[in-house]
Order: structure tokens, then C-alpha cells, then sequence
């Protein structure tokens, strides 16, 4: 487990509460609360769909059709999970068929980035510290993740968004995927080793 | 692999959480949400009301004889149930056979009960001497003595005897016996 913090999910929480008072007035057709719903979400699924797909075009659609599967489903929602893990099991599902529709046909497009990367001390020790590339851009930088991402199967690929980028636990990924926490650990494995071939010049 | 590499690799791809959506990305999303719900919404309604009239059509072409037959068919099956039901009671009479004392008799005629006493004695036995002699007519013998058993007799002359009652309803001899009868010729023997 990586020393990072790990962000919280929102199931038992006062975020969790708070998903629970929405989801039930979107379930009594208070239409705005989905719209709160839609709000809340939005950044953390855009974030696992974007790194899944490299494609913001992509991801703006796949977004709609989460959204409006899960506005269709509400009623169907029960509570016995979170109402964070059934989305993110949604948005999941949804961009792994997509993935599976496009086949090889990626076209890359970059995401704007926060300007506080500036200040991250890994982003300054990539592009300036010990790194052979110290004179790397962050635009080239961006570009070499996203080509080592999509060069990871699907599967892989879907653990390191989750956990790498998206900060989830084990124990979340693995509610997520519906696949046990040791599978979860075993695809990071595989996925980091591969990535490691990768992004070589990065982290010697 | 070690686990500073593994870490490496970790922080590296953390950098990716500085990537933004684009700026009016989640207005647009519910603003495109909302349209699309709208959409689904009155898709939906065009969907039901054509269902509604459909089931309304159907309804006016069919209801009637379909209830009537239905209705139909549940009386006949409450009456077969309840017919079933007390035919099977025990000690039950058949329902659909009347008894042959419930028959009405024409005026004049009297229903005799049949004398049962020592009916197993009797059975088989020849009828009694007066009965035998009423058949007589009809008796066999006759055969022997060239007619068919079957003959009319006349009650007041017991010598005449009428055609065979086989042999009145051929075609050829009655026409001929008509057209003697016309001419007032005796019939013709």
C-alpha cells in the first residue's frame, strides 16, 4: 500500500449520509436533488472515465449515458450499497463495453491541468530533480502517461485509474469490480510492472 | 520489482489528478441531462398513448362478445361443478332419467306394478295357457300352414286374411291394389 492518502469514499460517512437524503428525494422525483447528485460526481467520474478513455470527447458522452442510466435505474437502487460504489460500478461497467465498441481506435486528447502541479513535489522532481528528462514538459508528460495507460488492458488499466489516480482503496475497487481484494492487488502488480517498462526513463 | 519502484510508478500516475475537466463541463452535462430526460419523457408518453388507444380499440372490437362469452362459460362450468357435485352425493337418484311411474299415462290406461312374489321361481317359465292362446296368431306354426305369421286377420271374420305386413309396403303390389281400389274391384289377392 503507497504511503498516499487515501480519499474517502463516501459510504458511512456524513458524505454518505448525505447521498442517502439525496438519492431518496430523487427517488420521490425531486429532480434537483439528482442535480446535486450529478454535481457531486461529476469531477471524481469524469476523472475515472477521462483516464480510462484519453479522450475528452468520449468521456463527455459516456458521462451523459452514465448519468441518465443511473437517473433510470434510481428506483431500482435499494441502498444496500453506497450510493458512490453503485455509480462508480455503473460508470465501470459502461466504459469497459465502450472500450470493448471503440476496439483500437484511440485518439488522445489532453486534459487542461490544475496549475498547482507546479508545486507537487513529484511533478518538480519528474521534470526538474534526478530525472534523465528534467526538461520535460508537462504537456509531454501528460502525453507519455496516457499512452502508457493505454497500453495496459482494459482491466489493468481500470485498477490503476481507481487506485493510482483516483486515490480508492482495495477494499473499494474491489465492491466496484465485484472482484475480491486479491485479484484488486494482483492486477496493480502486473499493471505497475508494466507501466514501470513504460514510463523507464521516468523513475530511474 | 521493489517497492520504491512500486511507489515511483504510484506518484507519477498520481500527477494525473491535476487534470481538470474543462471549464462549464458539469453545467452543460445537466443542462444536456435534462434535455435527454426530457426527451426520454415524452418518447415515453407518445409510446403510452398509442398503447392506451390500442388497448381502447381492441377493447371496443372484442369486449362485448368476449364478455359474453366469457360469462358464457362461467355458468355452464358453475352448473357442470354443481351437477357433478350432487350426482356424486351418496344415495343420490340420477337426475337426468325420471322415474317411469313419473310418466304421464294417456286417459284410460293404468299402471300395473309387476307381481314380484315368487318372481325367482317364475322366471324362466312359460307364460299361462289364455296368454299363449292370444298370440296364436302370431304363432310360428302358421308358417306351416303357408302364410307368414304376420298376417292381418280380421277381428269378425277370422277367415279373412289380409296381404303380409312385409309384403304390404312394397312399392309394386300396393300401387297396383290403390289403382284396384279406385275402380272399386275387389282388392287383388
Amino acid at each position: 500500500m503507497n504511503d498516499k492518502e487515501q480519499q474517502g469514499n463516501g459510504s458511512g460517512t456524513a458524505s454518505g449520509e448525505e447521498d442517502r437524503e439525496l438519492v431518496e428525494r430523487a427517488q420521490k422525483g425531486d429532480t434537483r436533488a439528482f442535480d446535486q447528485l450529478v454535481r457531486k460526481y461529476t469531477p471524481k467520474l469524469y476523472g475515472l472515465v477521462y483516464n480510462m478513455t484519453s479522450n475528452r470527447e468520449d468521456t463527455a458522452d459516456l458521462l451523459q449515458d452514465i448519468f441518465a442510466k443511473a437517473y433510470r435505474s434510481l428506483l431500482r437502487f435499494l441502498g444496500k450499497s453506497s450510493f458512490y460504489t453503485w455509480i462508480y460500478s455503473i460508470a465501470v461497467n459502461m466504459t469497459l463495453n465502450f472500450l470493448k465498441k471503440r476496439g483500437r481506435r484511440v485518439i488522445l486528447s489532453l486534459d487542461d491541468v490544475d496549475s498547482g502541479i507546479q508545486n507537487d513535489p513529484d511533478f518538480i522532481n519528474v521534470t526538474t530533480g534526478h530525472s534523465p528528462l528534467r526538461d520535460v514538459g508537462l504537456h509531454e508528460l501528460q502525453k507519455r502517461l496516457n499512452e502508457a495507460m493505454m497500453k495496459l488492458s482494459e482491466d489493468h488499466r481500470t485498477v490503476v485509474t481507481l487506485y493510482d489516480i483516483q486515490g480508492l482503496q482495495h477494499s473499494d475497487i474491489s465492491k466496484i469490480l465485484g472482484v475480491s481484494e486479491g485479484t484488486v492487488r494482483s492486477r496493480l502488480f502486473y499493471a505497475h510492472r508494466q507501466l514501470q517498462t513504460y514510463l523507464d526513463d521516468f523513475v530511474k | 520489482m521493489t517497492e520504491p519502484d512500486d511507489n515511483q510508478i504510484s506518484r507519477l500516475l498520481a500527477l494525473k489528478r491535476y487534470e481538470r475537466m474543462p471549464e462549464g463541463f458539469e453545467d452543460q452535462l445537466i443542462h444536456q441531462l435534462h434535455l435527454r430526460q426530457r426527451t426520454e419523457l415524452m418518447s415515453q408518453s407518445v409510446r403510452s398513448m398509442v398503447w392506451e388507444r390500442l388497448q381502447e380499440y381492441w377493447d371496443r372490437l372484442t369486449g362485448p362478445r368476449l364478455a359474453l362469452a366469457v360469462a358464457g362459460m362461467a355458468v355452464l362450468a358453475v352448473v357442470s361443478v354443481r351437477l357433478i357435485q350432487i350426482s356424486l352425493r351418496p344415495g343420490a337418484e340420477p337426475i337426468i332419467a325420471s322415474k317411469l311411474s313419473d310418466v304421464p299415462l294417456p286417459p284410460g290406461f293404468e299402471m300395473i306394478p309387476p307381481d314380484l312374489t315368487n318372481a325367482s321361481a317364475n322366471f324362466g317359465s312359460t307364460l299361462p295357457p289364455d296368454e299363449s292362446l292370444k298370440l296364436s296368431p302370431l304363432l310360428l306354426s302358421k308358417h306351416f300352414e303357408g302364410s307368414y305369421g304376420d298376417e292381418l286377420r280380421d277381428s269378425f271374420n277370422t277367415e279373412f286374411v289380409g296381404p303380409p305386413v312385409s309384403r304390404r309396403f312394397e312399392v309394386g303390389p300396393f300401387i297396383k291394389f290403390a289403382e284396384d281400389e279406385e275402380r272399386g274391384s275387389a282388392p287383388a289377392k
